[in-house]
């Protein structure tokens, strides 16, 4: 039990800050889609080109095969130089490609894995539907199979980004006499196929991100088919827990380090009361230390998923809890922002900042697993409870 | 890095829990709440041998003094099974004193050390006045005084350490009769006296640790309860609303545990911003404390308010720790005033 770094640690560590320090874009990431793609690839490549894409991705795929701790250093040095996210990368470096690196054929890893690292493929998530959200097993896309083809009808929603992704990692039901765990197929699908129309949903941060996806007869090939037919469910379920484990790592130090701004513009946003600084109001003083302590232990949270995957391999059930504590400080933090910070904090764009921010904070206790989902895996699978399905 | 307890850890842990279980069934603290002002320490000489046996009180003292020359990490894994089992006695200022010991000369850490002699941890009693110099004059707030030769008075940065018998009891809160605090008037010189901040904050880190454990025992107690009370056909565990409650409980203990574990590792390894961290781990490891404890009460329906159920034994505890190591405001007032931890 320690929390020492080797010398090799602390050398990345240097390393990291110093190359970020220097290339990291400082430009503002635009707010139109199409630029935002531009803006997020590009700096992908320039990490990518310099060797800073995939720190913990294999070697064989173009990464470095280091540790997870040093991922987590990079993501440290990363939120401290305050550099931009994966934004459009996200679904492939933190869903697909870690899927498709545990379950993927060889052709599908040489196909895509290289291309997810170097930015040149977007990827988004077709998993949820109109009427499967939290019971994604019930999931109805329907998939026949036709000659060495599928063929899919159906619709998805919720896909962020599918109007600029390459790529899509889609759930079908290819058996519909099966159990509704049994029947589902985890297959890449290219946006291009001919069949697909996507459109976007404006959300309520104002942003056009994610967007529901309409399949006509399209027809994907079965070589595109990962970890096999009607075994859809165990490879969804893995691509799941690597987003709980380790996706969301990076935004837990970011929030660590919004926090610290908070605070920072606490010290000299005028008190609620009228007189001298917010930060010296008692009340506003004890919300923000709490809040401060308590991203404090979510951050001892990452280490401690760390350590798990240095012993286990694995980041293990307790992903939820930090996914779940994760999205209730991050929401917190926003609404502090906006009662202490909002009135001062009005400016030029449309929507003033921490306002902004607080009506994204909502996503965190959807997406990836609603927090009512999460509360159901940690009361189930880690206490043993029995389930109510 | 590494967070996680290695095995040495969780074997020492190990056979203090089944030293406890042994030595302090349950049945024995629930015959300690009777009708009346009771106060029922419960940490007879037998039982202290045996911690002494298992070398709780030597555990950081250095191995040319007697002790085992282990960190504050190592008690944290001691400390958090302490919670758990409802241990008593004056074991966190027995231990705290050994360490201010060390430092000075004198055959006090031997006894401490061995077992023959045990200290009670004291702090100013909040609205009175203190002054803690070679002597101690002033009201203090005692815990588990009943068994002690010995108080260890903690203000600020000073250390002292008075003989309990010069102490002049005024009041006892008997909310928990078996971990009780008493209120009393001293004036006495101090037999050690010292201007260390570690021991405060090092007694703070176990204090979280005993809290992470209280936390971690509710959580388990309510666990196995809703598993087998059935209403409405199945276990109640199956419901949406006692599930959530349970796993919010579960993820109190976890974040407690882990910041808890972070903050000892900082003091062990002399990082900056120890005070940051053992006062966060402070707040988040009695807030899960206590909201597990209320939850726990709520789960276990109307046999969570008898005395016949565990769930009360979790809530007194805590209770009765409420203000060790100092107020929630005052530790918040650390965390808000320490520079930037990033």
């Amino acid at each position: 039990m320690d929390l020492k770094f080797s010398p090799e640690d602390l050398a990345f560590q240097d390393e990291a800050r110093t190359w970020l320090e220097e290339n990291r874009p400082t430009e503002p990431r635009p707010t139109e889609l199409r630029w935002a793609r531009e803006f997020d690839v590009a700096w992908q490549k320039t990490q990518f080109e310099a060797g800073w894409a995939g720190i913990s991705w294999p070697a064989d795929w173009g990464g470095r095969n280091l540790s997870m701790l040093q991922q987590l250093l990079w993501y440290e040095a990363y939120a401290k130089a305050n550099a931009p996210g994966l934004g459009v990368n996200f679904v492939g470096m933190s869903h697909a490609g870690p899927t498709l690196m545990a379950h993927g054929s060889r052709e599908q890893q040489t196909g895509h894995l290289p291309r997810i690292l170097s930015g040149d493929e977007i990827w988004c998530q077709g998993f949820s539907e109109p009427g499967s959200g939290s019971d994604l097993a019930s999931l109805s896309t329907r998939a026949v199979l036709d000659g060495d083809e599928l063929v899919v009808n159906g619709q998805k929603i919720w896909t962020s980004y599918a109007n600029v992704a390459d790529c899509q990692e889609l759930l079908v039901r290819t058996d519909p006499n099966a159990p509704k765990h049994k029947g589902i197929t985890w297959v890449i699908c290219d946006m291009t196929y001919p069949g697909i129309d996507v459109r976007p949903i404006r959300n309520i941060a104002g942003q056009e991100e994610f967007c529901e996806v309409f399949y006509t007869d399209v027809r994907i090939p079965l070589t595109n088919v990962v970890g096999g037919l009607n075994n859809g469910w165990s490879v969804a379920m893995s691509t799941l827990s690597f987003e709980r484990g380790t996706a969301f790592m990076a935004d837990i130090v970011e929030l660590a380090n919004t926090v610290e701004r908070l605070i920072d513009e606490a010290r000299e946003a005028p008190s609620p009361l009228g007189k001298g600084r917010a930060y010296d109001d008692d009340a506003v003083r004890v919300q923000l230390a709490e809040l401060r302590a308590e991203v404090t232990a979510l951050r001892a949270l990452n280490y401690a998923t760390v350590s798990r995957i240095a012993r286990n391999g694995r980041p293990g059930v307790e992903g939820s809890i930090v996914r779940f504590y994760f999205s209730q400080l991050l929401q917190r933090a926003y609404a502090i922002g906006v009662e202490v910070l909002g009135a001062s904090s009005i400016g030029t764009e449309r929507f003033s900042p921490w306002a902004q921010g607080q009506l994204n904070s909502f996503r965190a206790s959807i997406a990836a697993g609603t927090k009512d989902i999460q509360r159901n895996i940690i009361g189930e699978r880690l206490l043993g409870l029995p389930k109510d399905r | 890095m590494d967070m996680l307890f290695t095995a040495e850890q969780e074997s020492m842990a190990a056979s203090l829990t089944r030293y406890l279980e042994a030595a302090l069934p349950r049945e024995v603290l629930h015959r300690a709440d009777r009708p009346g002002l009771v106060v029922d320490s419960l940490a007879t000489d037998e039982y202290w041998s045996g911690l002494t046996d298992l070398g709780l009180f030597a555990l950081t003292i250095a191995e040319a003094q007697g002790g085992a020359g282990l960190g504050l990490a190592d008690q944290v894994a001691l400390f958090r099974e302490l919670g758990r089992k409802l241990a008593v006695g004056p074991i966190i200022g027995t231990v705290l004193a050994a360490e201010a010991a060390a430092a000075g000369s004198g055959n006090l850490l031997d006894h401490l050390i061995g077992g023959g002699s045990r200290a009670a941890v004291a702090f100013r009693q909040l609205g009175t006045d203190l002054e803690v110099g070679s002597r101690v004059v002033g009201t203090i707030r005692v815990h588990d005084l009943q068994t002690a030769d010995y108080v260890l008075v903690l203000d600020a940065d000073a250390v002292a350490i008075v003989p309990s018998r010069d102490l002049e009891p005024v009041a006892i809160d008997a909310i928990d009769p078996t971990a009780p605090v008493t209120i009393a008037r001293v004036d006495a010189g101090a037999t050690l006296l010292r201007h260390d901040p570690a021991i405060h904050r090092r007694g703070t880190v176990l204090q979280a640790a005993v809290f992470c454990g209280l936390a971690e025992a509710a959580r388990d107690n309510s666990a196995a309860y809703v598993k087998t009370r059935e209403q409405f056909g199945k276990p109640i565990g199956a419901f949406q609303a006692v599930k959530h409650r349970c796993a919010e409980m579960a993820v109190r203990a976890e974040v407690a545990f882990f910041q808890t574990v972070y903050a000892a590792l900082v003091e062990d390894e002399g990082h900056a911003n120890a005070d940051f961290h053992a006062s966060s781990a402070h707040v988040v490891a009695r807030d899960a404390a206590r909201h597990n404890a209320a939850d726990n009460i709520q789960n276990h329906g109307g046999m969570g308010f008898t005395a016949e159920a565990e769930p009360y034994l979790y809530m007194r505890r805590q209770l009765a720790y409420t203000n060790a190591f100092g107020s929630r405001r005052a530790a918040l007032e650390v965390v808000a005033s320490s520079p930037n931890p990033l």
